[in-house]
């Protein structure tokens, strides 16, 4: 396994077969790279996925990447090369090959963040925003989804507990009881994390949703959302859980800044508006 | 001539480290207005999320109000309440120049109250969800038009916040008393955090880079978002039956783990405590 955007060291051993020993001459060794297009959470997969690269050569297609020369006086036979795996998570094949070898060798490398988990459903809070570019878009590591899950089940029960205070005080039992809605969750991270190209060309992601450490929270106008009225508060009970941080996001035109992000005014009532909420504090 | 007949594939794998970069993204800036003590910060977007007509990266400046333009202190008071029990009760208070109201009150690193739960498995029922959050809430004494909770997570907090953030709180000038609970625990001295109103932070697009040059500088303010102030909360939890020596020993490694964890506590309390420390 090798995680997104790193580098790892894999070697290929050419040995002849009869007795074991390296090649007494020079042998060409060509490393070869593929990556499956769907693997990782990325449903839009196509062939201009990023395979990444071989010694620092970015692979552009399934053909032979980098060569190297092996073998001769003084060789062990073994050549050196490191796995530079993109940002985006899935399932790469190394293949080597070598002139007048009888076989090829190949080994598969999962790229990806360990110890992501599908986010446990509850009635505190619904999946919104897969689609067909990322069907599985709610994977959080353990701890950043049972911060989740607390922080929802807060935002429920104070709201809640408010209500009824309000009621008792007004000595109004006969008013109905409105329960916020459930928190509509949308991206944290895809199966295996790394990149979250939102758009499915691999190149424009979520900044972060890479380590299953954050996640975002509607807070748009839309029945459901975080309400503008909430926002002071949820951000402050958010910082309650050991300081986890909700910030508002949103979209605003380039020079109608600052943006507030909670105006009716600055265009930022708009469909993407959210709660980035940094579940551990980190924002990755 | 010597052929090649076998070829072995063998994988030795070595873990390369990734360099921390930090990016100086040209013009990002946090810049700190002396007259409203607001920050203005100028980034980089790093990405422009959502609409196509923002796709081009910009620089864009958010504006980060702090939740510190206030001038809080505490007072902490503890009586035995019945043969068990320990009250806590506090007394929060605004300067008159304060330029916020308080409306955060938040105890750190608390040990048991009575009457709490434990915070309910995912797996439980909504009533069972319900019955221990609202246990939580009712352990704590609020003032009127405030209320408080139990959060924890790697750790346990106590947090009062008024009904309404916007017109509610401490008002400079002023103090509330009203905050309390009981606890077996005894007390030991721990933090107090108190907050203004601050405002909501927002970002266009998705905020900094992960290797903004700037970021570890804007973390530290907005983490830290609060001013601190020492209080008796409850942190010794009592044996039952009561066991004196297996009592100092807690003691002796809550102050030890105090000191650890809380090595911004003014130097004062720091070499009272020492003082005071007994040896089990």
């Amino acid at each position: 396994m090798t995680e997104p955007g790193k580098s790892q060291t894999y070697t290929a051993t050419v040995l002849n077969r009869n007795d074991n020993q390296p090649p007494k001459q020079p042998v060409t060794v060509k490393i070869s790279l593929k990556v499956d297009p769907t693997s990782g959470g990325h449903d839009h997969g196509d062939s201009s996925r990023p395979r990444g690269g071989i010694d620092g050569t970015k692979c552009e297609s399934d053909e032979s990447c980098k060569t190297f020369i092996t073998g001769g006086s003084g060789s062990n036979g073994v050549v050196t090369f490191t796995f530079d795996a993109p940002e985006a998570s899935g399932t790469h094949t190394i293949t080597a090959t070598c002139d007048r070898c009888s076989n090829s060798d190949s080994k598969e490398v999962d790229v990806k963040v360990a110890g992501l988990e599908s986010i446990p459903a509850s009635q505190f809070y619904t999946f919104i925003g897969d689609n067909n570019n990322h069907s599985a878009n709610h994977y959080l590591v353990s701890e950043a989804a049972t911060v989740l899950w607390r922080m929802a089940v807060s935002y429920h029960m104070e709201a809640k507990y408010q209500q009824l205070k309000t009621l008792r005080k007004w000595r109004r039992s006969w008013a109905v009881y409105l329960p916020p809605l459930p928190l509509q969750v949308n991206d944290a991270s895809l199966i295996w994390g790394g990149r979250f190209d939102t758009k499915g060309n691999w190149a424009s992601p979520h900044g972060k949703h890479r380590r299953g450490v954050v996640i975002d929270v509607r807070a748009n106008s839309n029945t459901g959302a975080i309400p503008l009225a909430s926002f002071a508060n949820f951000k402050k009970m958010a910082a309650s859980y050991d300081g986890a941080v909700a910030q508002v996001h949103c979209t605003v035109a380039p020079g109608r800044e600052p943006p507030s992000c909670v105006s009716t005014i600055d265009g930022s009532q708009d469909s993407n508006r959210h709660m980035h909420i940094l579940l551990l504090g980190v924002d990755e | 001539m010597n052929t090649l007949t076998k070829f072995r594939w063998s994988i030795g794998i070595v873990t390369m480290l990734a360099s921390l970069i930090v990016q100086a993204y040209p013009g990002e800036s946090i810049v700190l207005d002396p007259v409203t003590g607001n920050y203005t910060i100028t980034y980089w977007d790093d990405v422009t999320y959502g609409d196509t007509a923002f796709e081009q990266p910009s620089l864009r400046h958010t504006t980060f109000v702090p939740a510190t333009k206030i001038i809080p202190a505490i007072r902490s008071k503890f009586r035995l309440n019945g043969a068990n029990d320990v009250a806590y009760s506090y007394t929060v208070s605004n300067g008159a120049s304060a330029k916020q109201a308080i409306v955060g009150l938040s105890l750190e690193q608390t040990a048991r109250v009575k009457g709490e739960r434990d915070f309910p498995a995912i797996t439980a029922t909504a009533d069972e969800v319900e019955q221990a959050i609202f246990a939580n809430m009712s352990a704590l004494d609020s003032p009127e038009n405030w209320g408080g909770n139990i959060y924890s997570a790697r750790q346990t907090r106590i947090v009062w916040r008024p009904d309404d953030l916007e017109t509610g709180g401490v008002k400079a000038g002023r103090a509330q008393a009203g905050f309390g609970f009981l606890s077996p625990a005894l007390p030991g001295v721990s933090e107090a955090r108190m907050e203004g109103i601050g405002a909501v932070f927002g970002y266009a697009g998705d905020g900094l880079a992960m290797d903004s040059a700037i970021r570890p500088e804007l973390d530290r303010l907005t983490k830290n978002d609060f001013i601190a102030r020492p209080a008796a909360v409850p942190t010794i939890a009592v044996p039952t039956p009561f066991d004196p020596a297996v009592t100092l020993e807690r003691i002796q490694t809550g102050l030890a783990c105090r000191f650890l964890m809380r090595p911004s506590l003014p130097s004062w309390i720091a070499t009272s405590r020492l003082r005071s420390a007994p040896t089990a």
